[in-house]
C-alpha cells in the first residue's frame, strides 16, 4: 500500500509534508523532483508526495524564509531549481521534529490502550 | 530577519509576477521531464513515458493555482483584479463613470481649496517665533464696552517696568514719510518703534542690527531699519546701504540694518506691509505724551506665565497707574488678548461660515455619488448573481466592490486635488486685503492628509453603500430578468431619503446666498445726502520738514485749492480731516459746559476738522446755524458745528446754537455756531454717531482730506486732478484721487467676497442636487419601463403616469424643501454678524429661495418622466432596455 503525501485526507499526514521537506534538504540540497525522489527512496516506497501538493508547499517554506531557492546544473548539465535548507529552517526542523515526537508518541499510547 | 524575507518574497510575486510563473513553469516541466527519463529508464516507451508522467503530476493547472497561493499575495492579486474589471467597466458606462468622478472631484476640490484658507488663516499661528505667546495690550475708555486697540506710550513703559508677567513690552504705530530719492520724492510706509518692540517680535535681522535705545533721542530721526523686501527693490539688496543715509522728509537718517525676509510687523488691522522702521522717543513724564493713545503694544509673555494671571497683575498695576495719574489714567483699564485671536477674530465668522458651507457642499455631493451608485446597483445585480454563482462569497465580493471604491474614489480624488491646484490662485485673487497672510496660503501637508481623509471617506462610500443594499441578494432571482416591485411609487425608499437631504443641504445653501446677497444690495442702497455722483477724494500729508508750522500748513492747503479750483470742470474744493467713507474716524469724549458734575458723563463723539466751505461742497445744508468762515482761526473765539445727533444727545429739545461744549482730550471749549445734518452711516445696521466738526484754522495739522467737487463725470479729470496736485506741490504724501463709486467699492470687497464664494457653493449644490434628482427618477423609470409600457399598451393614458411621477417628486420637493427652511431659520442666526440691514428670518429670501428649488427640483424630475411616457409600448414589453 502506497500512501501518498498529500493525497491522504488526513490533516496528520499533510501537514507533515513540511516537515519531511526541511529533513530531506538538512540531508543536502535538492531540486524539487530530488525531494520528491528521496522521500520515496528513504521511506521505502511507503511515502511519495504527490507533486501537486510539493510545489506549493516548496514555495511557502521559500516564502517564510525555511529554505533557499536557487538555479543551478544537474548532473546532466540542465538548468534546475535547487533548494537548500537556511539557519532558520534548521531551528524550525528542530521545533516540528519535536512536535511530531510527542504528537506520535500520544497516538502510540491512545492506540495502545486496553 | 525573517520577516523581510518574507516581505521580498511577497514583493518579487507581486512587482514580477511574470518571471515567478517563467520560474514555476519551468519547475514544472522540469519536474515531468525527470520522471518521464526515469520511466524511460525502466523501460517505458517515450510517448507513453510522457503521458504517465504528466498524470502523475495530476492537474498542472490546478498545481499551479494553489502554488500561486501559496505566495501569500492573494490580496493583491484580487485587488489588482478587481480594479482592471473596474475600469474596464467604467468604459462601458462613460456616463456614471463621469458623472460620479466629476461630482467627487467638484466636491473634494472645493472643499480641499477653502480648507487651504481656513488652514492657512485660522488654525496656523502667526509667522512670529512662539507666537502663542504674543499678546496684544490695549487701554479700555471708561466706560466702554468692547475691545480696545490702542495704548499709550509712556502707560506700556511702565507696565512693562513694573510687571513680572512679560518677556518683553514693545510699542509701535504706522506713520507715512516722504523720501527723496534721485529720481524724486517717494512716499513711503514707515513704522515707529521701540527696541523693546523688536525684542518682543524677535525679528531676525539680514543685514546690521536693530533699534537700540541709544537710537531714540528726541524727534527719532537718526537711524532707520529696513524691510527686507523694501530693500530689494529700492537698494537691490545691496548691504553696503548700511552705514550710508537716507534723506526722510528732509531729514538724512542713517541706516543701521535690514530685517530678514518675511519679517513683518503683525497685522493688528490688516496692513502688514512697512518699508522702514524708525526709532520711537516719548518722554515719560509727558503728561500729553501719556494722553495719547495712538500706539499698539504687544507682549511677550514669560516663561509658565498664562494670560489669567497677567490679567491680573496688569488690573492691579492699571489700578495704580489710575491713582498716579489721575488727570489722564482716570478709570481706564487695561486689556489683554491673544495677538493670533485679535488678528484672525474679525474673519473668523467668515471663514467658519464657509467651512460650513464647504461641509453642506460635500454632504450633498456624496448623497449624489450614493445615488448614483445604488442607481448602477440595479443593473449589476445579475452580474453579482453570476459571480455568486461561481462561488463568491460574501468576503470576495466586499473585497470587489470595495476595489471599485477605491479606483473611483482614487480617480475623483485626483480631479479633486487638480481643481484645488487650479482653483485655489483664483479664489485667493478675489480675496479682500483684509484676510491676514493670504499671501502665504497653499497647498501644505495637511490640506494634502485632508483631501486624503475625504478620498478615503469617499472609499468607503462608494463601497460600502451598494455592499449594503446588496448584501442580501438572490443569485437566482438576480439572474431572472424579472426586477421584483417596488412598492411605494416609483422611487425606492432610500432613493427618496437621498432626494430629500440633498433638497434641504441645497435649501440650506441657497437661504445663506440669499441673505448675504441681499445683505450686499442693502449696501448699495445707502442715501447720504452728499452729492456722490460729483465728488473726489484725496488724502495728502505734508510731512516735510517745510510744513511745520500752522501759517505753512495753511498757506499749503489753500494754495492746493486754488490750483485745484483752477481747473476746468472743477465746481469747489474743499479739506476735511475723514468725512462719510473716507478718511479715518477720531473720537473724543464731550460734555456740554453746563452740564458738568458726576450726573453728566461724558459722551463719546467723533471730531473733524474742516475748512469753511466744506458743506456745500459735499452737497449738504446747515440745518441752523452758519458754517466757519475765515475769521474763525486761531486767535478767535473757539467755534464747533455739531450734528443733529449730538444735539440732541446733549441738549435734547433745546436750541444747541450759542451753547458751549468741552472735550476731554482736546481739553478746550468751543461754541456752537451752526448744525450739522446727520449723515446716515454705510452699515444699514449701525445708527448715527455723534458728531463734532471745527475749524481746520483752529485745529491745524499736516494730513487732510482734499475733497473736490466737479461738473460732470468726475472720472474725466480724476486723472488731472492728481497730475495736478504732484505739479503744485511735489514733496508732498498724496494718496489715490478715489470716487465715491470706488470708496464704496473698496468697502464692499469683502462682503462681496463672500457673497460670492457662498454664492458659487450654493450654485454648486443646487446643480448637483438637480443631477440627483434627475438621475434617481431617470432610472427608476428606466427600470419600470416594462410596468410602464404594459399600462400605456392597457390604455392608461399617458399623462396619468406622468402625473404620478411629477406628483412624487413634488412631494418630495415640498417635503426637502420645508425641512430646509427649518433648518435655514436655526442656522441663519449663525451669520447674523455678517448681515447688515437684513435679518436672518427675511421673508423675501425664504420665499424665493423656497419657490426657486422647488421648480428646480420638479423640472429634474419631469425631464426623465415625459421621456417615460413617450416609451413604445411594444419596444417596452419586447425586453428591458440595457442602460
Amino acid at each position: 500500500m502506497v500512501n501518498q503525501v498529500g493525497k491522504q485526507q488526513t490533516d496528520l499526514i499533510r501537514g507533515t509534508l513540511d516537515m519531511l521537506i526541511l529533513k530531506v534538504l538538512s540531508l543536502e540540497p535538492l531540486h524539487g523532483w530530488g525531494i520528491c525522489e528521496r522521500i520515496k527512496l528513504i521511506s521505502e516506497d511507503d511515502l511519495q508526495v504527490f507533486q501537486g501538493s510539493l510545489y506549493p508547499a516548496l514555495h511557502k517554506l521559500t516564502r517564510e524564509g525555511w529554505i533557499r531557492s536557487y538555479w543551478g546544473l544537474t548532473e546532466n548539465n540542465r538548468k534546475a531549481k535547487f533548494y537548500e535548507l537556511s539557519r532558520a529552517g534548521a531551528k524550525q526542523l528542530k521545533v516540528e521534529s519535536a512536535h511530531w515526537d510527542r504528537l506520535s508518541s500520544a497516538v502510540v499510547r491512545v492506540m495502545e490502550a486496553s | 530577519m525573517r520577516w523581510l524575507s518574507r516581505l521580498s518574497f511577497r514583493l518579487t510575486a507581486i512587482l514580477f509576477p511574470g518571471r515567478m510563473e517563467r520560474e514555476m513553469d519551468s519547475e514544472m516541466a522540469f519536474h515531468m521531464e525527470m520522471e518521464a527519463r526515469k520511466l524511460m529508464a525502466g523501460g517505458m516507451a517515450p510517448e507513453e513515458a510522457f503521458v504517465q508522467a504528466r498524470r502523475s503530476f495530476g492537474e498542472p493547472l490546478r498545481c499551479k493555482e494553489q502554488t500561486r497561493d501559496s505566495w501569500g499575495i492573494g490580496m493583491v492579486r484580487n485587488f489588482k483584479r478587481d480594479a482592471q474589471h473596474t475600469v474596464r467597466s467604467l468604459r462601458r458606462y462613460p456616463g456614471f463613470a463621469a458623472t460620479s468622478i466629476l461630482t467627487l472631484g467638484l466636491g473634494i476640490g472645493a472643499s480641499t481649496a477653502i480648507f487651504s484658507v481656513v488652514n492657512g488663516v485660522l488654525l496656523q499661528g502667526l509667522p512670529f517665533p512662539e507666537s502663542d505667546r504674543l499678546v496684544s495690550l490695549c487701554e479700555a475708555a471708561p466706560g466702554q464696552v468692547g475691545r480696545c486697540g490702542s495704548a499709550s506710550p509712556p502707560n506700556v513703559a511702565d507696565w512693562s517696568e513694573r510687571s513680572s508677567s512679560f518677556e518683553q513690552v514693545g510699542v509701535f504705530r504706522w506713520w507715512g514719510g516722504v523720501m527723496e530719492t534721485a529720481n524724486g520724492s517717494l512716499g513711503v510706509q514707515s513704522l515707529i518703534a521701540t527696541p523693546e518692540f523688536f525684542q518682543t517680535m524677535k525679528y531676525k535681522l539680514a543685514v546690521g542690527r536693530t533699534i537700540l535705545p541709544e537710537d531714540q533721542v528726541e524727534g527719532g530721526r537718526n537711524v532707520t531699519v529696513l524691510d527686507y523686501d523694501f530693500w530689494q527693490a529700492r537698494f537691490g539688496g545691496d548691504p553696503g546701504i548700511v552705514g550710508g543715509t537716507l534723506s526722510l522728509d528732509g531729514v538724512a537718517v542713517r541706516v543701521v540694518g535690514v530685517l530678514d525676509e518675511g519679517q513683518k510687523p503683525p497685522p493688528m488691522n490688516g496692513e502688514s506691509e512697512a518699508d522702514i522702521w524708525l526709532p520711537l522717543h516719548f518722554d515719560p513724564r509727558d503728561e500729553q505724551a501719556r494722553n495719547w493713545r495712538g500706539f499698539h503694544a504687544v507682549g511677550r509673555l514669560a516663561p509658565g506665565v498664562t494670560m489669567e494671571s497677567a490679567r491680573q497683575e496688569m488690573a492691579a498695576i492699571g489700578q495704580r497707574l489710575s491713582e498716579e495719574h489721575p488727570e489722564v489714567n482716570d478709570g481706564w483699564s487695561i486689556q489683554i488678548t491673544g495677538l493670533q485671536d485679535r488678528v484672525v477674530n474679525r474673519v473668523r465668522v467668515t471663514l467658519l461660515f464657509f467651512l460650513g458651507a464647504v461641509a453642506a457642499v460635500l454632504l450633498v455631493t456624496c448623497v449624489n455619488i450614493a445615488n448614483l451608485i445604488l442607481a448602477r446597483m440595479a443593473n449589476r445585480e445579475a452580474e453579482l448573481g453570476i459571480r455568486a454563482a461561481l462561488g463568491a462569497d460574501t468576503k470576495r465580493l466586499a473585497s470587489l466592490l470595495l476595489a471599485e471604491g477605491l479606483v473611483l474614489a482614487f480617480l475623483g480624488s485626483s480631479v479633486g486635488l487638480f481643481l484645488a491646484w487650479l482653483g485655489t490662485p483664483v479664489f485667493l485673487s478675489l480675496a479682500p486685503t483684509g484676510i491676514p497672510r493670504l499671501s502665504e496660503v497653499g497647498m501644505d501637508p495637511t490640506v494634502v492628509c485632508f483631501t486624503l481623509c475625504l478620498a478615503i471617506l469617499a472609499t468607503l462610500l462608494f463601497g460600502l453603500v451598494p455592499l449594503a443594499k446588496g448584501s442580501n441578494h438572490q443569485p437566482l432571482q438576480a439572474l431572472k430578468r424579472d426586477r421584483h416591485e417596488r412598492r411605494g411609487g416609483v422611487l425606492g425608499r432610500l432613493n427618496r431619503l437621498l432626494v430629500v437631504s440633498e433638497l434641504v443641504l441645497a435649501m440650506v445653501l441657497l437661504v445663506g446666498a440669499g441673505l448675504l446677497t441681499r445683505s450686499f444690495e442693502a449696501f448699495h442702497r445707502w442715501e447720504p445726502g452728499i452729492d456722490q455722483e460729483h465728488l473726489l477724494t484725496v488724502s495728502i500729508l505734508a510731512s516735510t520738514g517745510e510744513f511745520s508750522s500752522r501759517d505753512a500748513i495753511i498757506n499749503l492747503y489753500e494754495g492746493l485749492e486754488e490750483g485745484l479750483e483752477a481747473l476746468p470742470g472743477v465746481r469747489s474744493v474743499s479739506r476735511a480731516s475723514a468725512g462719510p467713507i473716507f478718511g479715518a474716524w477720531e473720537p473724543d469724549h464731550i460734555r456740554g459746559n453746563e452740564n458738568e458734575g458726576e450726573d453728566h458723563p461724558w459722551r463719546s463723539a467723533r471730531f473733524y476738522d474742516v475748512n469753511p466751505g466744506f458743506f456745500e461742497t459735499m452737497g449738504l445744508s446747515l440745518i441752523a446755524g452758519r458754517d466757519f468762515t475765515r475769521g474763525d482761526t486761531y486767535g478767535s473765539p473757539m467755534v464747533a458745528i455739531v450734528n443733529e445727533a449730538l444735539a440732541h444727545q446733549l441738549w435734547p429739545g433745546e436750541d444747541p446754537l450759542g451753547k458751549a461744549v468741552r472735550l476731554e482730550v482736546h481739553g478746550i471749549s468751543r461754541e456752537v455756531v451752526g448744525v450739522a445734518p446727520d449723515i446716515p452711516p454705510h452699515d444699514p445696521d449701525a445708527s448715527v454717531g455723534p458728531e463734532i466738526y471745527w475749524p481746520q484754522r483752529q485745529y491745524t495739522r499736516a494730513a487732510t482730506h482734499l475733497v473736490v467737487r466737479t461738473e460732470g463725470d468726475p472720472r474725466g479729470i480724476q486723472r488731472q486732478v492728481a497730475d495736478r496736485l504732484a505739479e503744485l506741490e511735489p514733496n508732498m504724501q498724496v494718496g489715490p484721487v478715489m470716487r465715491y463709486d470706488e470708496l464704496l467699492d473698496q468697502r464692499l470687497v469683502q462682503p462681496r467676497f463672500s457673497m460670492l464664494l457662498i454664492m458659487s457653493l450654493a450654485i454648486v449644490a443646487v446643480v448637483l442636487a438637480a443631477i440627483g434628482i434627475y438621475g434617481v427618477v431617470s432610472r427608476s423609470v428606466v427600470s419600470r419601463t416594462r410596468e410602464i409600457g404594459i399600462r400605456i399598451a392597457l390604455g392608461a393614458p399617458r399623462g396619468e403616469v406622468l402625473r404620478q411621477v411629477v406628483a412624487e417628486v413634488a412631494a418630495l420637493s415640498g417635503a426637502g424643501v420645508g425641512i430646509g427652511l427649518i433648518l435655514s431659520l436655526v442656522l441663519s442666526q449663525l451669520i447674523r454678524s455678517l448681515l447688515h440691514g437684513v435679518p436672518p428670518t427675511d421673508p423675501l429670501t425664504y420665499a424665493t429661495v423656497a419657490a426657486g428649488l422647488t421648480g428646480v427640483a420638479v423640472l429634474a424630475g419631469l425631464v426623465p418622466a415625459v421621456a417615460a411616457t413617450r416609451v413604445d409600448p411594444v419596444e417596452a414589453l419586447k425586453g428591458d432596455s440595457e442602460r
